[in-house]
């Protein structure tokens, strides 16, 4: 195997994982909010990528000029969801949480299954099919302004976390949520905006990669499950954790794949889980 | 500037105080002095909006905010400094003294305070990047006092800040707040340590039960029989 390949595939890697990382940050985003781990977050990006497509199909609106608008329209999903659905569900516990969010996986899927059929389907974009050529890569540009577009929106959500009244807001409640009442702080509503963010980057996600994957309903659960594995690989709310998590994920799966073919390869995300969880059962970055 | 009355409080359908009145005039230290276990807390927290009473009033300023929630208690002026002091511990001093004034009645005096509260604490200034958790109970009792002003109160009430200090600490803890008091802020203060609260307030409230059951001044009440009897027995 020539080192040009490898090299190749470690690129693409390296790319995705940028993907994964943002969206395992959207990911601990929603569950720091209240503790609700999102087992349908996968299948927002997947109900996002439709919406494209929709938008496509009804206005000939290309994807990346749809994603501001998919970005506030799921931005509004999920602040109207916080409060209307997960706030009451949550007060009777965590794991009624975890049960929400798995109905509302199946609710998306078969939704997506109803109005857009079982058939793999593709939004065309002004990016689709062109690749960009620097010898000896050559990169799907997809997949390249997919991958840069989420290393900006991590740093601006870092930003927002890190350095803003709002942010530091979020952080109050996540770490005393008493003392945060205290402050003055409108908890509810601080708690709805963060997790209309949450949501909204998913929307704004499915429309910046959409034209690098193929759509089918169930599209959603792979990219829980990398989410998933790219949160407890970094370390729960540590957003350097993530990033690295998120090209050791992409780099590991896309040489996997490529060494040893396609089901062994999506087998070593999981490889990857159980080891840094016995020697690091906080993950790399995490606190506590 | 509060006015109490008759105030009903507790947790569920467990009544812990059982018609409370009591009274803070601008300008004035009040300390509310109790064994464990009186109900200190709980009253506290009804004040600052954490708890709703079940009955009574809380008047402050001449309107009322008992059962109001928390927020209307920060914007009508009042800042509770709680029992085990609560910082936000992965959080730098800075970062907890913004969310002090983070609400939009302190945020626009919040640089001018911080100067304020680094005069008063000096040691707050070298720690200002410092993470919470990391620091001292001295310090986290500094900072949440810090934090606590940054809300630009009008009244503001602190729980036990003595619990768990070493007495060179309380010292200090206590010399902020008569120096802040000086300054003409109005303090509310809840302490099980008798003897000192009642020497730097110029009022007290003994509560037991959930009960008041002696006020006055400061001073006779701890000459008073009854206060020595029951608090300072040990002393
Ligand atoms: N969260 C709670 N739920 C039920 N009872 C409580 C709670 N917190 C305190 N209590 C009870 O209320 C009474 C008064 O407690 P508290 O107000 O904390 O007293 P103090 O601050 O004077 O020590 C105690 O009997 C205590 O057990
Ligand atoms: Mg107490």
């Amino acid at each position: 195997m020539s080192a040009e390949v490898l090299l190749q595939a470690t690129v693409q890697g390296l790319q995705m994982g940028a993907i994964y990382a943002l969206i395992a940050l959207s990911m601990t985003l929603i569950f720091s909010v209240g503790g609700l781990l999102n087992f349908a977050h996968g299948d927002f990006m997947a109900l996002a990528m439709y919406g494209a497509l929709a938008l496509y199909q009804s206005f000939a609106l290309d994807a990346y000029a749809a994603a501001p608008l998919l970005f506030f329209g799921f931005f509004l999903l999920g602040f109207l969801m916080f409060r209307r659905l997960v706030q009451p569900v949550l007060a009777a516990g965590v794991l009624a949480g975890a049960q929400l969010t798995l109905g509302l996986v199946f609710v998306q899927e078969n939704f997506l299954l109803m109005v857009f059929g079982g058939d793999y389907l593709s939004v065309p974009t002004v990016l689709s099919n062109k690749n960009l050529v620097i010898p000896p890569l050559t990169m799907p540009w997809p997949l390249l302004v997919g991958s840069l577009l989420a290393v900006v929106l991590a740093a601006i959500l870092y930003v927002v976390l890190m350095r803003t009244d709002f942010g530091r807001q979020v952080r109050a409640i996540t770490q005393n949520s008493d003392a945060a009442a205290l402050m003055g702080i409108r908890i509810d509503r601080v708690q709805a905006i963060a997790f209309g963010i949450g949501i909204g980057l998913l929307g704004l996600t499915g429309a910046i990669i959409v034209a690098q994957f193929t759509l089918t309903p169930a599209m959603g659960l792979d990219f829980t499950l990398i989410a998933l594995i790219v949160m407890v690989i970094g370390g729960l709310g540590s957003f350097a954790g993530s990033m690295i998590a998120g090209a050791i994920i992409g780099v590991s799966e896309s040489l996997g794949s490529l060494l040893y073919g396609g089901t062994v390869g999506a087998m070593i995300p999981y490889a990857i889980l159980v080891l840094v969880l016995l020697f690091r059962p906080h993950g790399l970055m995490g606190e506590h | 500037m509060l006015e109490i009355s008759g105030l009903v409080s507790g947790y569920g359908r467990i009544s812990i105080l059982h018609g409370i009145d009591l009274r803070v005039e601008k300008g004035e230290l009040v300390a509310l002095v109790g064994v464990n276990g009186a109900g200190k807390t709980t009253l506290m927290k009804t004040i600052a909006g954490l708890i709703r009473p079940t009955a009574g009033r809380i008047a402050f300023e001449g309107s009322e905010i008992a059962g109001e929630g928390a927020e209307r208690a920060v914007a009508a002026g009042i800042a509770l400094v709680p029992e085990g002091r609560m910082v936000f511990p992965r959080m730098t001093v800075w970062e907890n003294l913004m969310l002090g004034g983070v609400h939009p009645r302190a945020r626009p005096y919040r640089e001018a305070t911080l100067e304020r509260i680094f005069d008063l604490f000096p040691r707050l200034a070298e720690r200002r990047d410092q993470k919470a958790a990391t620091m001292s109970g001295g310090e986290q009792q500094m900072l949440v006092i810090g934090r606590g002003l940054m809300a630009q109160p009008k009244l503001l009430i602190l729980d036990e800040p003595s619990l768990g200090l070493s007495p060179l600490l309380v010292q200090e803890t206590y010399g902020a707040l008569r120096k802040l008091n000086a300054d003409g802020l109005t303090i509310l203060l809840a302490e099980q340590n008798v003897k000192l609260s009642l020497a730097v307030s110029n009022r007290g409230y003994v509560i037991e039960n959930g009960k008041i059951v002696l006020t006055g001044a400061s001073s006779d009440l701890a000459r008073d029989p009854a206060t020595r009897k029951a608090y300072l027995g040990r002393l």
